[in-house]
């Protein structure tokens, strides 16, 4: 049994590598990745899961990094935006101006990122069961929603 | 981060679990169980969840099984929601676990962690409470297997240290044509106005409602009443005195709004089976 009380030094598996970080059991893991790894793609939000600007990755699955703490994800694999590159859905988000203040778009990209993985061929029933986890108050969710349908069409060209 | 200090424990099995538990409160402390935490970290952010202790129930097997069988399936009390939806061997329940919450918090709530939440809705529990379901409920003397109806008063009723493992039903039940009906105030992501989960079978209509009263729950005596009248030949405000309790009011909808909501889908659902 693993057993927790107060400051703990602990390796977690951050864009596949190993990240030796002190935390405290109270530490949420969107306050690690930002506050101790330097991992700001994450964005603090509403921090109470219901905005979706800190989704990550945790082992390939979008989660809301403010509703988990960092001691419950040590042996998982984590994906931040920072561990995205040349993804499809970036450069879709690119070519649609998939974006106004930008302050959603990382973790609308892990999501959309995610999803692409899961269903390469997700029709708009499933895109927007999906993009409903994720507020633009920007409303820009026409070039999001075409900004999906565009990497879809990069992933089934390659 | 959250405001306040605490121990975090992560046992690997059932028993070491009820065993810290037990320890824990030996020691005075305020321990709590934790699985997909969605509702804990939330409610210790705004400060109106306390505890100085953590037990998290992830790592334990048995909680993750899905085991569907010949005669019954088992799902265990860490299934994410997003888990539920992917099985089909209990459609109602895939049915209405896949409007809680978001898709991405899906990922993390738990089948036990909604049904045993502090939150009133509790819907993952209407299937069960429709098909004669039974709970694993874990302690310090061991796992018992109580009937779902037994077990469930307006919630689980859970003694202190214990918490659930998993769910078990009878194939032959969770194969019934099955309805959910969920209605909320405007986005689709909300908490639900009303929701409901309806089945029919040889003896008739059974349905299990959250969202109207502040507790779930299924009422036999409305089931009964569903179940006599014929056709359009009766009087839908009747339906009312045969609640648990009076309608709720608060600042999601008036009461009167969540009844006229109610009556419309009570009226939907005898339109597909009340003529049958």
């Amino acid at each position: 049994m693993k057993c927790y009380k107060d400051f703990t030094q602990m390796i977690l598996d951050v864009n596949g590598e190993k990240k030796k970080v002190i935390v405290s059991p109270k530490d949420t893991l969107l306050y690690v990745l930002r506050e101790k790894l330097g991992f700001t793609g994450a964005k603090p939000g509403c921090e109470n899961g219901d905005c979706g600007a800190c989704t990550i990755l945790l082992d390939g699955k979008p989660v809301k990094s403010c509703l988990i703490l960092a001691v419950e994800v040590e042996g998982h694999s984590i994906t931040t935006i920072e561990g995205l590159r040349d993804t499809p859905i970036q450069k879709a988000f690119i070519e649609e101006s998939a974006f106004q203040c930008g302050y959603c778009t990382p973790g609308f990209i892990m999501n959309c990122h995610a999803m692409l993985n899961t269903h390469p061929d997700a029709d708009d029933k499933i895109i927007r069961e999906w993009l409903s986890s994720n507020l633009c108050r920007c409303t820009g969710y026409e070039e999001i929603e075409k900004a999906v349908k565009r990497a879809q069409n990069h992933i089934n060209v390659v | 981060m959250l405001s306040f200090d605490f121990e975090y424990y992560r046992p690997d099995t059932i028993e070491e679990a009820a065993e810290i538990y037990k320890e824990l409160k030996r020691m005075e402390k305020q321990p709590l169980y934790f699985s997909g935490g969605t509702e804990v970290v939330s409610m210790a952010r705004k400060g109106v969840l306390k505890f100085n202790a953590l037990i998290d129930l992830k790592n334990i097997k048995e909680m993750r099984d899905y085991v569907p069988n010949e005669e019954e399936i088992y799902f265990g009390a860490n299934m994410t929601l997003n888990e539920v939806t992917e099985q089909e061997s209990f459609l109602l329940l895939s049915r209405v676990v896949e409007t809680i919450a978001d898709h991405t918090v899906r990922n993390r709530i738990t089948l036990g962690g909604n049904i045993c939440g502090r939150l009133g809705y509790r819907e993952a529990v209407l299937p069960f409470l429709l098909v004669d379901a039974e709970v694993c409920i874990a302690g310090a003397e061991g796992v018992k297997t109580l009937s779902m109806e037994a077990a469930f008063d307006k919630r689980l009723m859970l003694s202190s240290g214990e918490f659930v493992t998993g769910f078990k039903v009878k194939k032959s039940g969770s194969s019934l044509d099955g309805s959910s009906i969920r209605k909320v105030r405007t986005a689709d992501v909300d908490y639900p106005l009303l929701q409901i989960a309806a089945m029919k079978d040889e003896r008739g209509i059974k349905l299990a409602i959250s969202g109207l009263c502040p507790y779930p729950f299924r009422s036999k005596a409305l089931e009964q009443y569903l179940n006599d009248v014929e056709g359009s030949d009766w009087d839908i405000k009747g339906i009312y005195k045969l609640l648990p309790a009076a309608v709720k009011d608060d600042h999601i909808a008036s009461s009167e709004y969540r009844k006229a909501v109610f009556e419309k889908s009570i009226e939907k659902l005898m339109r597909k089976w009340g003529e049958a």
